[in-house]
């Protein structure tokens, strides 16, 4: 159980995806310009986060390993994770509209997000049982939302209202801002309990 | 309409399968290629490693697998290998490869003890998943030198009453060295 | 288009990071040390050619519906190569890039690149547009990553020489990476607008 909350609170605040592992940095940056879209964004990376990592994990667990073909690990995540993508899409189109609606137009850009990717790969990476990597991506995943939500409602205020020199418009005084969140989440790197 | 539809799925179907599996045979090719060249170079690491922490011939032990001991403190750490070492026939301790949880990840570190428990030498093998700049700093020889020629059973860094200078800004993976060399000791001092 | 042109635009101004801003993930996570800069960049550019070379190459055999899948298949393919190349033969390297290396298989540049220009053109032209642009790439790493390395661990060429002892290690940790590319693209806005 320690080795869960550990792990989840590393996931979320010390580690996180964004912050401190450059993880998910394209729509970190990309869909972040209005609150509801980053969370909408959000929720979609989480659920494919939590997915991708179950299922990977039973890939690895129960054809690579056993067949000794661990040097296939990312050619087959990154099929795995495309395809999940893409069910998962068909899926919400049948059955669940409304979300569809919500979370359709970011779906096909989760497949090249590299923190589920990444997870994938840490997941394996550092020995984690079932429970533990399900755990890990979908707490990666609310990290993930976490940051994202806040780096929106930054920019939201930084578009609407400061001013700043000419050439820092735009793209680099969202870094900047990305920068000043990233020395206050350093501030969660003493944290370790477990 | 529904036997054109049929075609087209197997056409899509028929050509990623192709694709897949060239890129399978290829990386199948690139592996046997590599995989010797990769072996020896994890070999060399170690034995590199060995070299560093003890001046003496050593002879691999086996250890089961998910080997831990759990330290006076409390913090369970994995053995990942152990040699006996003989110098000029005569006993000469042990060197053990331990994993203490650090920041990111397992620190994987080789640690040396002679035959009166003292730490003879340390080397952090991997510390990749550590900051850069902070934890992962605790492969220079400036942190690793204080080791050397501690008890290894009284380790510790400054904060936790011991001698060892924490990695300014890495205290969490000089702790996680620290208690490394605790098991290590430990797990020597149980061999005999 | 002549090839001093196409350089020009992969350089500078149609840099993959610096303008286009994309690969950011790489750019920021891999710019702790030159050594390291380089080699991402280069680990991307060799990737980046030979998966538009064979891209270009299927171009008409891929059916449209699953090409997206197709060029992960290719990327996911070479990479991993790079990457049991890199393990066997610059173990120090593979080490410090770490995840990396894989991810470089969701790097945005390279499946851009097969979709917008190997997908589209001849073979010779899209080696070409690999070679370039995987040479802005590394351009913009190593630009980050110099600067980063002196002020972050006060030394240059990884380590090679030390300008001063007290650096502000802030530099390489992740906010002085988003610091440090915010202050780049605002000098190449202001550079590219002179040049207008």
């Amino acid at each position: 159980m320690t080795s869960i909350l550990s792990i989840s609170l590393s996931a979320i605040l010390i580690n996180n995806f964004i912050m401190s592992q450059f993880l998910g940095c394209c729509p970190f940056f990309g869909v972040s310009k209005k609150i509801d879209t980053a969370v909408g964004m959000g929720m979609a990376v989480t659920f494919v986060m939590g997915l991708a990592s179950a299922v990977t994990w039973l890939i690895n667990t129960f054809v690579l390993v056993p067949l000794g073909l661990n040097y296939m690990q990312t050619v087959a995540f990154i099929l795995v994770i495309a395809t999940l993508v893409q069910f998962v899409e068909m899926f919400l189109m049948k059955s669940m509209p409304s979300l569809y609606q919500a979370l359709g137009i970011f779906l096909p850009l989760i497949t090249t997000n590299c923190a589920v990717l990444g997870v994938a790969l840490q997941n394996v990476q550092n020995d984690y049982n079932f429970l533990e990597s399900v755990v890990y991506g979908i707490t990666g995943g609310l990290g993930f939302t976490l940051a994202i939500v806040l780096f929106a409602s930054i920019r939201e205020r930084l578009d609407a209202s400061a001013e700043c020199p000419k050439c820092f418009e735009g793209f680099p005084i969202a870094l900047i801002s990305a920068s000043l969140m990233a020395m206050a989440f350093l501030g969660f790197s003493g944290m370790k309990i477990w | 309409m529904a036997g054109k539809q049929k075609n087209e799925f197997v056409q899509l179907g028929g050509v990623l399968c192709a694709i897949t599996l060239v890129v399978a045979l290829c990386l199948g090719a690139v592996n046997a290629i590599t995989v010797e060249p990769i072996a020896q170079q994890n070999q060399l690491k170690t034995e590199n490693a060995l070299a560093q922490v003890m001046d003496a011939e050593s002879e691999p032990l086996d250890v089961a697998e998910g080997t831990t001991v759990t330290t006076d403190r409390g913090t369970v750490v994995e053995i990942i290998s152990a040699y006996k070492m003989t110098k000029d026939g005569a006993d000469a301790g042990y060197c053990v490869e331990v994993g203490p949880t650090g920041f990111g990840g397992a620190v994987d570190t080789m640690v040396g003890i002679d035959t009166e428990g003292n730490v003879t030498g340390i080397s952090v093998i991997s510390a990749s998943q550590e900051t850069p700049g902070l934890g992962a700093n605790s492969t220079k020889p400036e942190f690793q030198d204080q080791f050397a020629g501690q008890a290894g059973a009284e380790v510790a860094v400054e904060k936790d009453g011991g001698s060892i200078v924490a990695l300014t800004g890495a205290t969490i993976t000089s702790r996680a060295v620290s208690e490394g060399v605790v098991a290590a000791a430990a797990f020597a001092a149980e061999q005999g | 288009m002549s090839f001093g042109k196409s350089l020009k635009e992969g350089l500078v101004t149609n840099n993959p990071v610096l303008v286009q801003l994309i690969g950011m993930c790489p750019t920021l996570a891999t710019t702790t040390s030159v050594i390291n800069g380089v080699g991402m960049g280069l680990s991307a550019t060799a990737v980046l050619i030979c998966s538009n070379i064979v891209i270009s190459l299927l171009r008409k055999i891929i059916p449209n519906k699953v090409r997206i899948a197709a060029y992960i298949t290719v990327i996911a393919g070479f990479v991993t190569m790079i990457d049991l190349l890199l393990q066997a033969f610059i173990p120090s390297l593979s080490a410090s890039l770490g995840l990396f290396i894989p991810l470089i298989v969701v790097n945005c540049i390279i499946l851009g690149r097969a979709e917008a220009f190997a997908s589209k053109n001849s073979v010779g032209k899209s080696a070409v547009d690999g070679l370039v642009m995987g040479l802005g790439f590394t351009l913009a790493l190593v630009i980050m990553s110099v600067v980063r390395e002196l002020l972050g661990a006060g030394t240059i060429g990884g380590g090679a020489i030390t300008v001063f002892s007290q650096p502000a290690t802030i530099m390489i940790l992740p906010a002085g990476g988003f610091l440090t590319l915010g202050f780049v693209i605002a000098v190449m806005q202001k550079l590219l607008k002179k040049g207008e």
